[in-house]
């Protein structure tokens, strides 16, 4: 079923059928949210990162107090119902400072995501429809970048831009490129046999029409699925840069800001590291169900992603 | 066999020449004058910067330098520290052995957790341990490293008060990160092995050792498992270089005195041949530990290394 309409998508540019085509297509695009909704650890993914987009957006409304409001009074003191997340060493409240910490949180997230989507995508597409010498070339350096374990890409290149919430932002998107190129040829290389594709061709169609028109659709599954799961990724990164030093700096509500200061106070209070971290661990958790969700309901044949 | 060894030996040498130009690049590409950075808000005299500049080798034309480079990192000549003085490679020290035991006790209990985990999921599909592990999975690949990190420094060194808080680089103090790694790589590897255990379980041939009257445990053990672990292998290469990005969380929350924390004082420092130094280290080695498992993983199944 799901192919069909996949097909129909593709053969668009070539019949002008605009009209039948996207009825089918918007039917197939509620039908799939369904389907997402349907899947149980979709939905739960869908939720847990709904309440975070909520604290984000409402952060102003929901946060009873500014960030850096001082209260001297109240140093360090745990749940109550005046402060839902205790206070910090200044007096700050928590939970008002949590709530604002998700909207670092999501900015640093989109922000890598978009840079790393971007790239990615257009070195793989060019890398795997073109082939030949670019190919050559462009995946000797994916190759070369991915050599560098883990956060250490991030950790060069923040040594280039200089430390900061908006080079780490830069820096985790810039070194998640590699892997999206990498994966994206790959999707490239198996729709670029396709008949369609061929057919495309036959015809004379421009080749920089059919990689938009037609390739670039059908690397949609796996690119949305890779992008779900790398989001939690940045996430982490970004937290981790800041505990090191190379992400935001206090007094920004940064959660993995929040969780530099929290250590300070591992014996007496828990609570100024137990909320930041479960906040991302929420996110975190929220985009790895909904991603395993979209790859069972987009393509099963990614399961191994 | 050997001969496929020797090849990917080769294979690393390119590699590593291109990592290594792309890391003396990495000072090139750093905007500003490195000297006026070292001395900024600091009174000097042009002898000293010019003094600086000939220590550092940045008074030689860029091509000089970068053979220079080449040629010392081939030879484990990493520069010298800005801030110390001392070379980087004196700098690094016993820090690059603490990080790697660090790392290979986290593989090691990672992949112990995860097969234990993998398997029994695998051997209880459907049932309410499979859901269990899964979701316990879950969790532990989701859990940001600094909180759980946290999390067991509050529990297992002020609440049971079993370990110390602030470690002496010794056993004891190994625990914690250790544990911190290998929660988060447990958790991954158990999803891998279920998987890879259940793919080969609806392979023809367990139904064969089955159908000749096989038991179980002998099923699992000859046919099953050995199968299973050839994918899991291929993707320890991978996971290792997760473990040395994440050594630099981890050791800068339990002080564990590895190359992270060198790493990470360097760049606070500005000390930019330490940071490279460390950079290529962990790249390097990263690109050493998966040609080892390429290898092994042609061990394992020997249709690799005849095709090659």
């Amino acid at each position: 079923m799901s192919e069909q309409i996949l097909v129909e998508g593709v053969e668009r540019p070539a019949q002008p059928g605009e009209t039948v085509v996207a009825v089918k297509k918007r039917k197939g695009a509620l039908g799939f949210v369904v389907r997402l909704l349907r899947h149980r650890s979709a939905s739960v993914g869908i939720f847990l990162l709904l309440i975070v987009i909520g604290a984000a957006i409402f952060a102003p409304l929901i946060a009873p107090y500014p960030i850096d409001k001082l209260s001297t009074g109240k140093r360090l003191t745990g749940s109550t119902w005046e402060h839902l997340f205790g206070t910090d060493q200044l007096g700050r409240d928590m939970f008002s400072r949590v709530i604002f910490g998700s909207q670092i949180a999501l900015q640093v997230g989109i922000t890598a995501l978009l840079i790393a989507v971007t790239f990615g995508t257009l070195i793989g597409l060019v890398s795997g429809y073109y082939g030949g010498w670019v190919d050559t070339l462009a995946m000797r350096f994916v190759d070369l970048m991915l050599a560098f374990p883990g956060i250490f890409l991030a950790l060069a290149i923040v040594t280039i831009l200089g430390p900061g919430l908006v080079n780490g932002t830069i820096a985790i998107g810039i070194s998640s490129i590699p892997g999206f190129a990498r994966v994206i040829r790959g999707a490239v290389l198996s729709v670029k046999s396709q008949d369609y594709i061929l057919a495309a061709r036959a015809v004379g169609v421009p080749n920089r029409r059919i990689l938009f028109r037609s390739v670039f659709p059908n690397v949609m599954p796996p690119l949305i699925v890779l992008a779900t799961l790398f989001f939690p990724g940045a996430i982490l990164a970004a937290a981790g840069l800041s505990y090191i030093g190379l992400g935001s700096l206090p007094p920004s509500p940064d959660w993995g800001t929040l969780l530099v200061d929290g250590q300070s106070y591992v014996r007496d209070a828990p609570w100024l590291f137990n909320f930041p971290g479960a906040a991302i661990f929420i996110v975190v958790m929220g985009s790895n169900l909904l991603g395993n969700g979209l790859r069972d309901v987009l393509d099963p044949r990614l399961r191994g992603l | 066999m050997l001969i496929f060894f020797l090849r990917r030996l080769l294979i690393l040498i390119p590699v590593w020449l291109a990592l290594v130009t792309l890391i003396f690049l990495m000072r090139v590409l750093i905007p500003g004058d490195p000297i006026d950075t070292l001395l900024f808000g600091q009174p000097h005299t042009p002898e000293v910067v010019a003094n600086l500049k000939a220590e550092m080798g940045l008074d030689k034309p860029i091509y000089e330098q970068y053979f220079g480079y080449v040629v010392g990192a081939a030879h484990g000549d990493l520069g010298k520290s800005i801030t110390t003085h001392r070379p980087v490679i004196d700098e690094i020290g016993d820090r690059y052995v603490k990080t790697l035991t660090l790392a290979v006790a986290s593989l090691v209990l990672g992949l112990l957790l995860g097969l234990v985990f993998g398997t029994v999921a695998a051997m209880y599909k459907g049932t309410f341990i499979d859901t269990a592990v899964t979701v316990v999975s879950l969790i532990g690949l989701s859990l940001p490293q600094i909180w759980l990190g946290l999390l067991l420094l509050n529990l297992l060194a002020v609440t049971l008060n079993w370990l110390p808080v602030v470690g002496k680089g010794d056993l004891p103090h190994l625990i914690m990160p250790t544990l911190t790694l290998a929660i988060v790589e447990g958790a991954v590897l158990a999803r891998f092995v279920r998987s890879s255990l259940l793919e080969v379980l609806n392979q023809d041939y367990i139904r064969t050792a089955y159908s000749k009257g096989l038991r179980r445990q002998v099923v699992l053990n000859r046919h099953a498992f050995k199968n299973a672990m050839i994918p899991v292998v291929t993707i320890l290469g991978l996971q290792f270089g997760g473990l040395l990005g994440g050594a630099v969380i981890v050791e800068n929350i339990f002080a564990w005195p590895g190359l992270g924390q060198l790493a990470v004082k360097a760049i606070g420092q500005r000390d930019y041949p330490v940071i490279q130094g460390t950079v290529l280290l962990a790249a390097t080695t990263y690109v050493v530990v998966n040609m080892l498992v390429d290898t092994l993983y042609g061990l394992l199944d020997p249709r690799i290394s005849k095709a090659s």
